[in-house]
């Protein structure tokens, strides 16, 4: 009884929480949510205006710079197929989702991950509070980021960029522990600042680790993006639900296939560009 | 009257040294100067180091009762303008733990550093900064290239920090690069170099901003013996053109050797000895040295005046001898020269000569007995024969 009663106060503390933050703070909320949406549109617009055989091609290229041809081919043909199978907008508009949302991420993700690189302290608080946003089931953001930012792109967006923030912010800490010692001492030696070392020799050295969690948080803002099509998020999401909805069993498959090539396309492109820079970094 | 009185001051009167001896021979002011440093690493290190200073507790005892570990202890030495000091020891003896103390990359304890006659303690960050920027060059044992700059712009580092504009500082950086024979090869990366020639390219780096000290924390150790060799030979060219004050690591004595004027060894954060090469293979000041200078080959290191008999005593015995006759050489000339004079002319007997005046005589015996390292005989007298010489005295 007396543990029910203090898990039913818990329940109601956060839930006034939420409240009290989306009451107090809604002016500050609806500038953000405003802020994101815009964002999102400035990047919807880049892959929607231009004809679809532009967008394939330059993604072609940039398969081919870091994955090889035999990506290049993979890039062009699924993104063709997207296309073939009329869901170009959407898979574009996904796209949009994931980048807008990552981008956000790593605005805060980066600089925290600096910090809790260079600073024991920070890292260890870092390290519960990235804990704890990895093992919340993702669906757990969603209806607070609906509570204080409303229906939506943004709460979608808000939502994605939480749940891609943990790799981006592990693996950049980890790739700044991992700069050689005497790399840094080097800097030291020759009479560099804090922020000449950090520039010139940390960042550049770390970038290969830095660059794997862009690639972890692209996946799982891919997933969350999916997902947050039930808050109102657009494309392949929004998609998926629909037809199940409507039980269009085969419509909900092309999204989903659109989504894997998507996923594949993100994955490789990133991924190549980590082993390129580790290439360069090797000596 | 006066004169000399004004004299006794300058004696100090702090009891003389081997540092101190060592410090007095010159005039101008060290380029490089440490008294008395000292360094414990530990939360307690000011309470461990007087307990060291004052009670001399040992290794053992101040990591058990303070949960201290001892670096160096009361390190004095200085390094004058343009020389080449090595400081030789085992690894974790604490030398590289001395070096960085003199880019203040590591606070002493207690003790000052001081660079050209300044004090770098009383520096303030920036100045610190200004100072390794531009008067100290460092060269690391393991390179310590940065992996995502090319050779150019790895050596132009230290300008690049000091915002030298970009075409002087690759200008500079092109320059250092020629004095290693790596001119062209600035647009390569240092994965695509060797061993050798990348750790040529932390010497152009410490060389581009043009800096009065070097250096150089065991620079040759990790590369292979017969490149290590060229290093060093290339390395004393350099250092001859260049005059650079350095201060040299080293955990190999024959390094040390050939390219230090003098030589400090190093044993658990202690500077045991303090000396030129010859002093310290000559006249090693405790066992441990003694056992370091065992195998070390003395042709090149000892002086004819160490193997000598003096002149007097010598014709004293062998009245006999013609002196005049014999073949001759300086008193600074190496166990090497004598040894190829004797083999070349097939002399038994070499007169050492300073200022044409016969000094001493080397026979055979007490060449072989200096290359072995023992020292040489006092020559002994028959009862008989200081009457002879009394006669000849006499006669």
């Amino acid at each position: 009884m007396e543990t029910k009663k203090i898990a039913t106060g818990f329940d109601n503390l956060v839930e006034a929480f939420v409240e009290y933050i989306s009451a107090t703070f809604d002016t500050a909320f609806n500038l953000i949510s405003d802020m994101i949406e815009g964002v999102l549109h400035g990047i919807e617009q880049v892959f929607l205006l231009p004809p679809f055989y532009v967008v394939i091609i330059v993604f072609g290229l940039l398969a081919w710079r870091t994955a090889g041809k035999t990506m290049a081919a993979f890039t062009a043909a699924g993104f063709l197929l997207c296309w073939a199978m009329n869901l170009w907008d959407e898979t574009m508009v996904t796209m949009a989702l994931v980048v807008a949302s990552v981008i956000i991420t790593l605005l805060f993700a980066i600089p925290l991950g600096i910090a809790a690189g260079s600073n024991q302290r920070v890292s260890e608080v870092t390290r519960v509070l990235m804990d704890f946003l990895q093992t919340m089931p993702p669906y757990v953001y969603l209806i607070p980021a609906i509570a204080i930012l409303g229906f939506g792109a943004s709460p979608a967006i808000t939502a994605t960029a939480i749940i891609a923030f943990a790799p981006a912010v592990r693996l950049t800490s980890l790739g700044i522990r991992q700069v050689p010692r005497e790399q840094v001492e080097v800097g030291k030696a020759f009479g560099a600042t804090p922020a000449q070392s950090l520039f010139k020799i940390k960042l550049p050295s770390a970038l290969p680790s830095i660059m794997a969690g862009v690639n972890q948080s692209l996946m799982l803002a891919l997933s969350m993006a999916v997902i947050a099509g039930i808050i109102g998020a657009g494309g392949l999401g929004k998609e998926v639900y629909r037809a199940i909805r409507v039980l269009e069993v085969g419509k909900a498959f092309d999204a989903g296939i659109s989504i894997v090539i998507l996923a594949i396309i993100l994955d490789r492109i990133s991924q190549g560009a980590v082993t390129q820079l580790k290439k360069g970094a090797v000596s | 009257m006066t004169a000399e009185t004004k004299v006794l001051p300058l004696n100090s009167t702090k009891p003389a040294t081997l540092m101190d001896q060592h410090a007095a021979k010159s005039e101008q002011v060290p380029a490089i100067e440490c008294r008395h440093v000292w360094k414990i690493y530990g939360k307690n290190e000011q309470r461990a180091h007087q307990a060291v200073k004052t009670e001399n507790i040992s290794k053992e005892a101040c990591l058990a009762e303070y949960g201290c570990v001892i670096g160096v202890v009361d390190a004095s030495f200085s390094v004058n303008q343009g020389e080449i000091f090595c400081i030789m020891g085992l690894s974790g003896s604490g030398k590289s733990t001395l070096m960085r103390h003199v880019n203040r990359l590591i606070e002493p304890t207690d003790g000052q550093i001081l660079i050209n006659g300044t004090d770098i303690g009383t520096l303030s960050t920036p100045e610190m900064r200004a100072l390794r920027a531009k008067k100290i060059g460092m060269v690391f044992q393991n390179m310590a290239l940065l992996p995502h700059r090319n050779v150019r712009d790895n050596v132009a580092f230290g300008l690049e920090v000091r915002k030298v504009p970009k075409k002087e500082r690759h200008a500079a950086a092109e320059n250092a690069l020629a004095l290693v024979h790596l001119d062209g090869w600035g647009d390569r990366f240092p994965r695509e170099l060797s061993g050798g020639m990348q750790q040529r390219v932390g010497l152009a780096r410490a060389l581009a901003s043009d800096p009065d000290i070097l250096l150089m924390d065991e620079p040759f150790s990790a590369l292979d013996p017969l490149i290590r060799r060229q290093l060093q030979d290339q390395f004393l060219e350099l250092s001859q053109k260049l005059k650079k004050t350095t201060l040299f690591i080293t955990h190999d004595l024959d390094e040390a050797i050939r390219i230090g004027a003098h030589i400090a060894i190093m044993k658990d954060g202690v500077l045991v000895q303090i000396g030129t090469p010859e002093e310290i293979v000559t006249n090693p000041t405790d066992e441990y040295v003694a056992d370091f200078v065992a195998g070390i080959s003395r042709l090149h290191l000892v002086s004819a005046t160490t193997v000598m008999y003096p002149a007097v005593d010598f014709l004293r015995k062998f009245p006999e001898v013609a002196a005049e006759q014999l073949p001759s050489v300086g008193p600074d000339d190496d166990l090497d020269t004598l040894v190829e004079i004797m083999t070349d002319v097939e002399a038994n007997r070499v007169a050492v000569r300073a200022d044409g005046k016969i000094i001493g005589i080397v026979t055979r015996r007490s060449l072989l007995r200096g290359i072995q390292g023992k020292p040489t005989e006092k020559i002994q007298f028959d009862a008989a024969q200081p009457q002879d010489a009394q006669a000849a005295g006499g006669a």
